[in-house]
């Protein structure tokens, strides 16, 4: 029995010194996500049609993506129990997932938006459309299976960040005073993009799970946006004729 | 292609998968639980060893199923240790009864651990090791068991010690006419030290916590209060194992 015990201590404190690394490993990986952040958090105030192309898309996309690897690698490589392993790991898959989204939205975003008829691909198996599909997001980040539930999650991080924009656009618009302008568009552009998304989710049969929860304030993002293109619209404000493909 | 065919139906069908592996190892785990109950229920029961065995290998046959079943499962639903934690507990609870019973000793875990495989690969003679204390046999084939360690170890002794409590009370009121107070004893003094095991690893670890087989210290998890909640039931069965020899050997004597 004392054997047995004594086994037991040591097992606990092995599980506690991985659990002080892994808590290490994720604050590590915390600071490495802020110049995304920082990035996004830029973005999210300037207009659409400011909205400038970036060239180096291509460069960020790999940051992300080595930023993804290292921590992964890192996580893989420490010897703990999965149990153990698995928050930080769905962690580092998820906020790589939503970053590319992101960055993906907003370079599809400002390439197509002109003053005239604004046409967005929504989602594309060659091109990137305004929606990554998970093939592609698992092509970029090198996965051997992609997990839809976290790509999922990220998808409905995504539109509270397409939500948030069209809002800080509308203000941002509003503030500069100039009734006729392209950048009221982008609400009735956003509402559709999270209409599709609400259509698609709706074919899920979801569990009362994580992904569940986030999905039930969807419909609230979707109603706030229905509301803003219903006002600005009848204000006169949209005047560009939008495509969603 | 639309978005629904690059993006949604995908999605569902494997979020489907998914969930019917978790559902498919729910009902397995359920019949590990009942089965492991009933094997308890059978230690229990005053019949003759031949009885009690050939009742204990109909159980195995089923545990033996249900646990192949799982750990091929398993491989791709690590996610799901939660689930199967619960009636690893009962197994471990039924091991350790029943080879207490037999020998007024704590099973190894690592005899534990030989004697799941063999029921994996329906080796069922360790079961003279079990009630008979039979020497046992090392199993050849090198199967992973990935589903069970210590922890849930630990967390099935606690409920075995429930188990050892039944016992010791109804030896103590049978109808052979005689009070079985040395037996009695004798479990009394296992629980004590097993106790004080116990209360050792709570000094040591305040928050100690057991939650999908990862050991953690931290005061109000889940984990820690249900380790909390099984050793407030192995205090209250030391404490009427107690009760039941002080009434065996004092207040129950006329003459002492």
């Amino acid at each position: 029995m004392d054997q047995f015990f004594k086994e037991i201590k040591n097992q606990i404190e092995t599980d506690f010194e991985k659990k002080s690394a892994l808590q290490d490993l994720e604050h590590q990986f915390d600071v490495s996500i802020i110049p995304f952040k920082s990035k996004f958090n830029d973005k999210i105030t300037i207009l659409p049609n400011k909205l400038k192309s970036e060239e180096n898309v291509s460069v960020f996309i790999s940051e992300v993506v080595s930023n993804y690897e290292k921590f992964s690698k890192s996580v893989s490589e420490l010897n703990a129990k999965f149990g153990q392993k698995e928050r930080l790991q769905n962690k580092i898959v998820e906020e790589s997932i939503y970053y590319l989204l992101i960055s993906n939205y907003f370079q599809v975003l400002s390439n197509s938006y002109t003053n005239e008829v604004i046409r967005i691909q929504f989602v594309s198996e060659k091109e990137n459309g305004i929606i990554l599909t998970p093939e592609q997001v698992k092509s970029l980040l090198n996965f051997d299976k992609i997990d839809y539930q976290i790509y999922l999650i990220s998808l409905l991080k995504l539109i509270e960040v397409i939500v948030e924009y069209t809002l800080n656009s509308v203000i941002n618009q509003s503030i500069e005073n100039e009734s006729i302008s392209s950048n009221y568009s982008i609400s009735l552009i956003n509402s559709q993009i999270v209409s599709k998304l609400q259509n698609g989710f709706q074919l899920l049969d979801l569990k009362n799970d994580i992904l569940r929860k986030k999905y039930d304030s969807l419909k609230y993002n979707y109603q706030r946006l229905n509301k803003i293109v219903y006002d600005l619209t009848l204000r006169n404000l949209i005047t560009t004729k939008i495509e969603l493909l | 292609m639309s978005s629904d065919d690059l993006i949604f139906i995908p999605a569902r069908d494997e979020l489907r998968i998914k969930q019917d592996d978790r559902e498919e190892i729910i009902r397995l785990v359920r019949d590990i639980t009942s089965y492991s109950k009933k094997c308890i229920f059978s230690c229990h029961r005053s019949i003759g060893l031949k009885k009690l065995k050939s009742e204990l290998l109909e159980y195995f046959k089923i545990l033996s199923d249900r646990l192949k079943k799982i750990r091929i499962m398993y491989i791709t639903n690590l996610h799901l240790r939660g689930n199967i934690s619960g009636a690893i507990e009962e197994l471990i609870e039924f091991f350790t009864f029943a080879y207490f019973k037999n020998t007024g000793k704590l099973l190894p875990y690592n005899d534990f651990i030989i004697m799941i495989k063999c029921l994996i690969l329906e080796k069922f003679e360790f079961i003279d090791y079990l009630i008979e204390d039979k020497e046992l046999e090392k199993v050849d084939d090198e199967i992973e068991i990935d589903f069970i360690d210590t922890s849930d170890y630990l967390m099935g002794l606690f409920d075995c010690t429930g188990e050892i409590m039944r016992l010791s009370i109804s030896q103590s009121t049978n109808t052979s006419g005689n009070f079985k107070a040395k037996e009695t004893w004798e479990n009394y003094k296992f629980l004590q030290k097993l106790y004080e095991q116990f209360i050792i690893l709570v000094q040591l670890y305040p928050g100690i916590s057991i939650y999908k087989g990862i050991y953690d210290n931290s005061i109000n998890s889940k984990g820690s209060i249900s380790f909390k909640k099984k050793l407030e039931v192995f205090e209250s069965s030391v404490k009427k194992i107690e009760a039941t020899l002080i009434d065996m050997l004092v207040s129950d004597k006329e003459i002492i």
